[in-house]
């Protein structure tokens, strides 16, 4: 039934250009990377419990690794850039895991990733090879060398759907990640930390490989990022942007794995139908996620099951009437 | 009969910002016994199980293992070596099924790095299988934990230790929370357990009912000290043991 709906989807996805403009088409190609930038945080947050509020950190080094390697070495197989882009990643929350997860978890890992972010963003904004405040601009889509063909994603929607294909791809990732007996281990220790360690579990490297996995995913779609927008600026590893994923999974739901999916698309929309609302777009946009996560503590699909089980309850004959 | 220590504590001290919790307890388990620690509320039993769980640390003072010094060592570690350990309030991953509790402790038991496997193997579907029957719980498998009455969770949290096949199992408080006739089917299905895996136990109990109907050694803590060790029958006579802890009653 989800394979079904999700390569249904994906289907829907590829053929979007063929009925859809321009910008809805870009708007799409965003959504994507969003929900896969949405998943790479639900992964540390639902299978783990690590809250994280400087994700964008990973998401702006995938970005700006991927635009630097690139035009540092335009030879080199623009998929392995893409890889590449993530190991950075990879290794960057390696790094930042080994000294941050030994010390502190909850809150204070929380705030930690906040620093992080910030000192991202600042040393971003500080290096002109980096384009500073005004951005890494011209990044380029890549010319895809597969052997028996070559595609130019610069053409036509080439790109979009090579986006599309990515974003399925690690979106599967993500999903086997989750299902496998690693992710199984991922939910022990999220559950009962304790408890798994007295399983022989070593619940501090589950924690970190969980992370750095979800920091992978995240530059990988911060790499995709580039090309599709052509420029990069610092606000990518912002709070404000580290505030996105978080909002995609309490808006659709982070006990569900589609949850930051239907919360991508529920913010995108939303922020399409108030772009009009010069002023007060943001307000606006705020204000119904507000009322949805109030009504909805569950997120969407949350209050979906919930609708559904209710008319169940009442359509049920009751016993004896 | 002389057995070598299977498990021995040396001069543990254990202090909290305001309190000395334990105060260079040393005692030694042999292999295949059943080893109660009892003494009255604040006496340092729950701290002293922590220690030799490795679930807290010592301030000073040594754990071994098999002659193999592991007071340094992490929980999981300790896990690894052949420790197994149950909580006071039964401790399972509450939004999983009994099942998948049983699986996901099966697949510990093979250890093994990263697996993108997202199918349990079938040995291990069989392991969790053969550990939810021994506690009479495959019937309900498919319950989620957090939804299982009080007694089935301990059940469930036994059967995930058992699958681990611990040589010592640490049980805290095995039957607290249950009804007298659980309790008394709890003692019998520990007691049979320990039978059927040839498993060294180490147990803390308020019950002494429980205590006696378990234990062939029993050591009992005051105020952060070993008052005695010895058989039930010798503690039970013993007359400051009386006193501090058993009452006249007890007699």
């Amino acid at each position: 039934m989800q394979a079904a709906a999700a390569l249904a989807a994906l289907v829907m996805a590829l053929l979007l250009p063929e009925i859809a403009g321009q910008g809805l088409v870009f708007l799409a190609g965003l959504l994507w990377i969003n929900m896969v930038f949405g998943f790479s945080w639900n992964l540390m947050f639902r299978q783990t419990g690590l809250v994280s509020f400087g994700h964008a950190a990973f998401f702006a080094i995938g970005g700006y690794g991927y635009a630097v390697l690139a035009r540092a070495w335009p030879g080199l197989p623009p998929l392995l850039v893409f890889v590449a882009a993530g190991a950075l990643g990879a290794v960057a929350a390696l790094v930042v895991g080994v000294v941050a997860l030994r010390r502190s978890l909850g809150v204070y890992f929380a705030i930690f990733s906040l620093a992080l972010s910030q000192i991202v963003a600042m040393v971003i904004s500080d290096l002109p090879s980096l384009g500073r405040d005004d951005g890494f601009a011209g990044i380029r889509r890549p010319v895809l060398d597969l052997g028996v063909a070559t595609i130019k994603l610069a053409e036509g929607d080439n790109y979009y759907r090579f986006l599309v294909l990515s974003c399925a791809l690690l979106t599967l990732i993500v999903w086997w990640v989750t299902h496998s007996r690693t992710g199984r281990r991922f939910r022990a220790v999220q559950q009962d930390a304790e408890r798994a360690a007295f399983l022989g579990i070593a619940v501090a490297r589950q924690r970190l490989l969980c992370f750095v996995i979800a920091a992978a995913v995240a530059a990988v779609a911060g790499a995709l990022y580039g090309p599709w927008l052509q420029l990069l600026t610092p606000e990518l590893a912002q709070w404000t942007f580290s505030a996105r994923p978080i909002l995609f999974t309490l808006l659709g739901g982070a006990a569900s794995f589609w949850g930051p999916a239907v919360g991508a698309l529920g913010f995108t929309v939303l922020e399409y139908a108030t772009r009009t609302l010069h002023g007060v777009g943001e307000i606006t946009v705020g204000g119904i996620l507000l009322i949805v996560v109030l009504i909805f503590p569950g997120g969407i699909i949350g209050g979906i099951i919930g609708g559904v089980r209710g008319a169940l309850g009442r359509a049920r004959p009751v016993a004896g009437a | 009969m002389s057995r070598a220590p299977f498990l021995t504590a040396q001069a543990l001290r254990k202090s909290y910002p305001a309190v000395t919790v334990l105060r260079g307890v040393s005692l030694s388990v042999a292999e295949g016994d059943s080893f109660a620690v009892i003494g009255p509320n604040g006496a340092g039993k729950t701290t002293l199980f922590k220690v030799l769980s490795g679930e807290l640390f010592a301030d000073a003072g040594t754990v071994t293992f098999e002659g193999r010094d592991v007071t340094a060592m992490p929980a999981w570690q300790r896990v690894r070596l052949g420790f197994g350990r149950t909580f006071q309030v039964a401790r399972v991953f509450p939004d999983l099924t009994a099942e998948d509790n049983a699986i996901v402790a099966a697949e510990a038991a093979r250890r093994g790095g990263v697996s993108l496997a997202w199918w349990p193997a079938r040995s291990v579907r069989a392991a969790a299988h053969a550990a939810l029957n021994e506690v009479a719980l495959f019937e309900r498998r498919s319950h989620i934990a957090r939804l299982l009455a009080y007694g089935d969770r301990k059940r469930l949290e036994l059967a995930m230790s058992l699958i681990l096949r611990p040589r010592l199992l640490m049980l805290d408080e095995p039957t607290a929370g249950m009804s007298p006739p659980d309790r008394a089917a709890s003692v019998e299905l520990i007691a049979a357990l320990k039978q059927r895996h040839g498993m060294t136990l180490v147990l803390t109990e308020h019950d002494m009912s429980v205590v006696f109907g378990l234990a062939n050694r029993v050591a009992v803590l005051n105020h952060g000290e070993v008052v005695t060790v010895g058989t039930p029958e010798e503690v039970r006579a013993n007359p400051t043991v009386r006193e501090i802890y058993l009452g006249s009653g007890h007699a």
